[in-house]
């Protein structure tokens, strides 16, 4: 009973931020595991693979993949690795852990809820995995559920019945729990900051999860709406998204009236913040270790959170530009088109800041800082071939190209998942108390970064070739005949940088059980997760690095002048 | 406690996102074409806002008094307005609209049931004596009255 | 530093295939096509100054401030420079976005000045349909209840309507060069897109709705049509072919279609 409360339904939020990142981690492997398969298909489509067929007896008899298993196992990785990693490890994870510390907060403002939230998104994740297991597999749709194809039930393709109402179900159940931890991240910082502590005396990994927060309590309603209004498409007869006179496998369809772009408006009104409740979080990460190993304060401090704050609130104001070539109205894509490239330039305000930050340091490149740095690098290449897709005349050609995948991965997974490995070899010591392999994770960061670029970059050039994503084999289009090399250099890259994660892990978990011990402040920082008491009295900003005539190169936030 | 105020404030933002996503799909599923057709609202639904405000009244004087009679009184007449909406909702299908009928009667069904479902939760509230169950409780009674002059106002 | 190497040498390696790598656009078979190339151009130039500078920039403070014991400058920020870089980047950015909405415009809302040849397309799960009015220059009567592909019905066409007797239906698309042509898209399941690479246009074609999209193909010759929104299991299959056609031959295509679905 006592160890159930203390490790399983405990409400400690050191706890709940490890469950979180288990699953996280458990969610990347397998997220990861999709991609390996679906490149391994792409390039030898017709290969026969015993075990394949053992998994999925339906998709993959014989051993040879069908199509639609290609597209249900697309879906569901772009799923995972949205949601259940790149919400919930930056948000729900080191947020969960590292929040009340820094701030100076006993726990949470509702432990109870804290717990719930974790369960709720633990269930939401079952529900999600349960579509594979369901008449017709997981839905082929695509993490975005595009109707009509996601509102017409089994008649629009395998996996688009009872696969396709979990992934609903789940997706609500994951906004419901996002929702709960929104208030619960708001309110911590908002009333429970230890004395001393200023909002503009936090940390910016707190301004980042505190901004997160605030975008997922105004996106996610609006994504449960769309998720209620598609569950009655499908299963109450209703014509929200469905229009009159669709002819389904030459049967008339019984609706009317209904347009499939309102799913689109409300899905990327809520799509588009999305993508910065990925990356905040990690911008925040990557300012302070960049400062902490700069030995620097952070340059522009109130620059950054103005530009988050621009980032977030412009970031609401973009959704259309996902759908210029829907069919909307041509006005209003030249406005979202100003909206979009505008977000780039808080983006780039950071950029510079991060840059200033590091200029004029004394460096030093640990794990975390390297990963730090290789998300700057990361980050400027994924987002300027943003200022392309963001432009409608350039989006008619590239809109739903390889291109628009390579950028994504690059600014969105690529980046977020950087500033995770970063936290992870920061933050190591104070989770586990002990030390991760400096020598290992070098190696790790180096090949890591060497194989991102490796997948991504070719995937640029064959969108300019106008490969169309979301195909299960290229064979049927003659012009890519030539490009067959960069499939193959792409998915022997994906082969590559997978196995080298195992570095990772295994780096891991030697470390949490053997690893070297950790002292108290092993990266001489200055924020308050670093020091012995419990709230301490704030009296300076966060990152006091550097300072002429102190006694050492930092002084913490708790310590008088 | 200043937390649970805060916490309310922030969820009424939340719910207050999924009401107005609901009411601009609404407006823009109005605007698509000539297949609207306006719903009889049953005359119990407007009886209900006043329900719901009555409570909302006697909420506050229960908070002004400091009266436990007053509070439950308060939480009762919240399970009246639940029992009057299945009600409305029976008159509604005998009228001929279930919720497939028109979207007009999809949009009632949806915001009205999920309405409901945030009252049960307030009266969950308040049969546990949340300190800051009264301001989510008022809020309830707003969102009613601003969904009945919704469908009054799309006639 | 290993770091600065590495990316300077991926910056290196990303130019060198941009410039001289063989994965590129097709040549452009219109005008529009050639407006896209030329300021698609601008933009990479201009984008690939950013990128060049900045990972050249990120580089050198690696190697230049490694720690070698010394102790680092206190800077809080510098408020000139926010302003500066801040002001810089948002009239570059916005002035893209401006620049680009006169091709944008010329797609989209330019009323067209010549009669266009009209054809009407109606896509499905997987397959494509061209309708071409025949002799009488009409397009006959649809209907969904006559949908009916195993009849060879794609579109519906009402048999009682004497225009739709000659219509041309056809699964692939021919059009005459040098001619203003209007698309007429139209899906009948689920979205559908066209895309046409040499023209450089793309369009979803949207259940529900229907959305013109003007082009004027120039050069003659046969250009591939993936589909580009998924749209089911066979979405990788949805392939049909332009065909750029003289307009003689074009003209004899659809006298001797005509011909034989009379």
């Amino acid at each position: 009973m006592t160890w159930l409360r203390t490790h399983v339904f405990s409400t400690d939020h050191k706890v709940i931020g490890k469950q979180y990142i288990s699953l996280a981690f458990f969610s990347v492997a397998l997220g990861i595991m999709l991609s390996l398969i679906m490149r391994f298909h792409l390039i030898r489509p017709d290969a026969k693979i015993g075990w394949f067929a053992l998994l999925w007896p339906t998709g993959a008899t014989g051993g040879i993949m069908t199509p639609e298993l290609y597209l249900s196992l697309m879906t569901i990785h772009g799923t995972l690795m949205v949601f259940f990693v790149l919400t919930t490890a930056p948000q729900g994870g080191f947020g969960n852990y590292f929040l009340p510390l820094q701030i100076g907060a006993p726990d949470m403002a509702f432990p109870v809820l804290n717990m719930l939230s974790f369960w709720t998104t633990f269930l939401a994740l079952l529900t999600l995995l349960a579509a594979f297991f369901v008449e017709g597999g997981a839905p082929l749709g695509g993490w975005t559920a595009y109707p009509p194809l996601s509102a017409l039930g089994q008649i629009a393709g395998p996996g688009q019945g009872l696969g396709m109402d979990c992934w609903i179900v789940s997706i609500a159940l994951f906004s419901i729990a996002s929702l709960m931890g929104a208030i619960n991240f708001i309110t911590t910082v908002l009333d429970m900051r230890t004395q001393g502590m200023d909002l503009m005396r936090m940390p910016l990994t707190c301004w980042g999860w505190f901004i997160t927060a605030i975008i997922s309590l105004l996106a996610f309603g609006v994504l449960l709406a769309a998720g209620l209004l598609l569950l009655m498409d499908r299963n109450l007869g209703t014509s929200f998204f469905l229009p009159a006179g669709l002819v389904v496998s030459d049967q008339l369809q019984n609706h009317s009236g209904g347009s499939p772009i309102l799913w689109q408006h409300l899905f990327w009104f809520f799509g588009h913040p999305e993508v910065y409740i990925a990356i905040l979080p990690g911008m925040g990460i990557v300012s302070t270790v960049l400062s902490v190993f700069s030995r620097k304060p952070i340059f522009g401090y109130k620059a950054m959170v103005f530009a988050m704050f621009a980032i977030a609130l412009l970031g609401f104001l973009v959704w259309g530009h996902h759908m210029f070539i829907s069919g909307m109205s041509p006005y209003s894509a030249m406005t979202f088109s100003v909206l979009t490239l505008a977000v780039g330039v808080p983006s780039a305000i950071k950029t510079f800041n991060w840059l200033g930050t590091i200029w004029g340091g004394d460096l030093h490149f640990t794990p975390a800082m390297l990963f730090a740095l290789g998300f700057v690098s990361v980050f400027v290449s994924g987002g300027l071939t943003g200022l392309f897709l963001g432009q409608p005349a350039i989006d008619l050609y590239f809109h739903d190209t390889y291109f628009v995948v390579g950028h994504f991965h690059m600014i969105m997974g690529v980046a977020a998942i950087f500033a995770m490995f970063s936290a992870m070899y920061y933050w190591f010591p104070k989770m586990h108390g002990r030390m991760m392999n400096a020598p290992l994770g070098h190696v790790h960061f180096y090949l890591t970064f060497l194989g991102v670029y490796a997948i991504f970059i070719p995937m640029h050039f064959l969108g300019i070739m106008g490969a169309p994503r979301r195909y299960s084999d290229f064979k049927e289009l003659e012009f890519l005949a030539d490009a067959g090399v960069l499939q193959k250099f792409t998915t022997h890259s994906a082969y590559f940088t997978a196995a080298v994660q195992l570095i990772f892990f295994g780096n891991y978990f030697y470390a949490k059980r053997r690893g070297p011990a950790a002292e108290v402040n092993p990266w001489r920082a200055t924020t308050l997760e670093w020091q012995p008491s419990s709230r301490p009295e704030v009296h300076r900003g966060p990152d006091v690095y550097s300072l002429p005539g102190a006694r050492e190169d930092f002084v913490m936030q708790q310590d008088k002048k | 406690m200043k937390r649970q105020t805060t916490a309310v404030i922030l969820l009424l933002i939340a719910v207050g996102m999924v009401f107005s996503a609901l009411t601009s799909a609404m407006f823009v599923r109005r605007g698509l074409g000539g297949d609207w057709i306006a719903l009889p609202i049953p005359a119990l639904a407007l009886w209900n806002v006043l329900v719901l405000a009555a409570s909302s009244a006697v909420l506050e004087l229960s908070r002004r008094r400091n009266s436990r009679t007053l509070w439950w009184a308060a939480t009762a007449l919240g399970m009246l307005f639940v029992g009057l909406q299945l009600q409305v909702w029976r008159d509604l299908s005998q009228a001929g609209f279930t919720v497939s009928t028109n979207p007009s009667s999809s949009f009632f069904y949806l915001l009205s049931s999920l309405h409901a479902a945030h009252v049960i939760g307030g009266i969950a509230a308040l049969a546990a004596a949340a300190s800051a169950a009264p301001l989510y409780w008022h809020a309830m009674s707003a969102l009613w009255a601003y969904i009945v002059l919704l469908f009054r106002c799309l006639q | 530093m290993g770091l600065a190497f590495l990316v300077w040498l991926l910056t290196a390696v990303i130019l060198y295939l941009t410039a001289r790598g063989p994965w590129w656009f097709p040549a452009p078979i219109s005008q529009h096509g050639a407006e896209f190339d030329k300021h698609f151009t601008t933009l990479l130039w201009i984008t690939g100054a950013i990128f060049v500078a900045a990972q050249l920039l990120l580089g050198y403070a690696i190697v230049r401030f490694k720690s070698r014991g010394q102790y680092a400058t206190h800077s809080e920020g510098n408020n000139k420079l926010e302003l500066l870089w801040t002001s810089a980047t948002a009239i570059l950015f916005i002035g893209f976005a401006l620049a680009a909405n006169g091709i944008w415009a010329s797609v989209h809302l330019d009323q067209a000045t010549e009669a266009a040849l009209k054809i009407d397309v109606l896509a499905k799960q997987f397959s494509w349909n061209f309708r071409y009015p025949g002799p009488d220059g009409k397009l006959g009567r649809t209907d969904v209840k006559f949908i009916n592909d195993s009849t060879g019905n794609p579109f519906g066409l009402d048999e009682k309507d004497p225009a739709a007797k000659d219509d041309v239906i056809s699964s692939t698309i021919r059009v005459p060069v040098n001619t203003l042509v209007e698309l007429n898209l139209r899906s009948r399941d689920v979205i559908h897109n066209f895309f046409v690479r040499e023209l450089r246009i793309k369009q979803d074609l949207v259940p529900g709705m229907t959305i013109p999209l003007r082009f004027k193909a120039q050069k003659e010759g046969t250009y591939e049509v993936p589909c580009s929104e998924l749209c089911g299991l066979g979405h990788h299959q949805m392939r049909t072919t332009l065909i750029v056609m003289s307009n003689e031959d074009f003209t004899r295509w659809l006298v001797d279609e005509g011909r034989k679905s009379r």
